[in-house]
């Protein structure tokens, strides 16, 4: 059984360094719509995986990761280069967190994590980001 | 022996899945990634039962319940899903899906499942 989990868990942390590299390389350039639909797709299964091996720092980050990209997507004239920089500031954080030794359990990653839930939540729900900057 | 296909292009919710099947009977469990690999996998295994993720790039996994039918198989499907919003049960049905596992998936759900279809 220890076995199996071991092997889920390092199966997690492939697919969670897998999709955070895609997720990375989208954010070379500004991305357009189709790119923050992938960009949406890769935050959204990584929420999926990290739900289902209870990944829960990942979890946290990656859903509001997903919805800020879908937000990105709807609102005309984004993202900024702003908002591009927040996005590489949660992938960064989402690697430590998909960590394949304790990532999941990393206590130290909570101020940060909270930070960044904090910066996204404060633009999708105020929409101050990208206006007059 | 029965033959189940899972479709799903998280490689850790595969073998969760593979993880949370019964252990009391022998089950052949074949795997797929996306539309391509589940066509292929499909028709060379002709499974009884189809899991289906339905948030998968480029095609979910009802429009791949709608190319395995086309292809020929004679399955029950079932969708594995965190979204039950009406349109996705509407697509859902559409697409013949005889049952929805909401996510996470536990052995609990699945048993249910094979179960239900005398598997």
């Amino acid at each position: 059984m220890q076995e199996q989990e071991q092997a889920i868990r390092s199966a997690f942390a492939a697919e969670a360094r897998e999709r955070l590299a895609k997720a990375r390389g989208e954010l070379d350039a500004i991305p357009g719509n189709a790119a923050l639909d992938r960009l949406h797709q890769e935050f959204d299964s990584l929420h999926g995986a990290a739900r289902a091996v209870n990944c829960r720092n990942l979890e946290r980050l990656s859903r509001a990761a997903a919805e800020f990209a879908r937000w990105l997507r709807r609102e005309p004239g984004r993202p900024t280069p702003a908002h591009v920089e927040l996005l590489q500031q949660g992938i960064t954080l989402m690697e430590h967190a998909a960590g394949v030794r304790d990532g999941c359990e990393r206590e130290d990653l909570e101020a940060d994590i909270l930070h960044c839930l904090g910066m996204i939540r404060d633009k999708t729900e105020r929409g101050t980001f990208g206006r007059g900057e | 022996m029965a033959t189940i296909l899972i479709v799903d292009d998280s490689a850790t919710s595969r073998l969760l899945f593979k993880a949370h099947m019964p252990k009391d009977r022998p089950f052949q469990v074949v795997e797929a990634d996306d539309l391509h690999s589940a066509l292929q996998k499909g028709t060379a295994h002709q499974p009884d039962l189809v899991f289906l993720d339905y948030n998968m790039p480029e095609k979910n996994g009802t429009d791949i319940a709608h190319a395995l039918r086309e292809a020929g198989l004679d399955a029950a499907f079932f969708l594995l899903t965190a979204n039950t919003q009406e349109s996705v049960l509407e697509a859902a049905e559409a697409a013949g899906i005889q049952g929805i596992l909401e996510k996470p998936i536990t052995a609990e759900k699945i048993q249910d499942v094979l179960q239900d279809s005398g598997v």
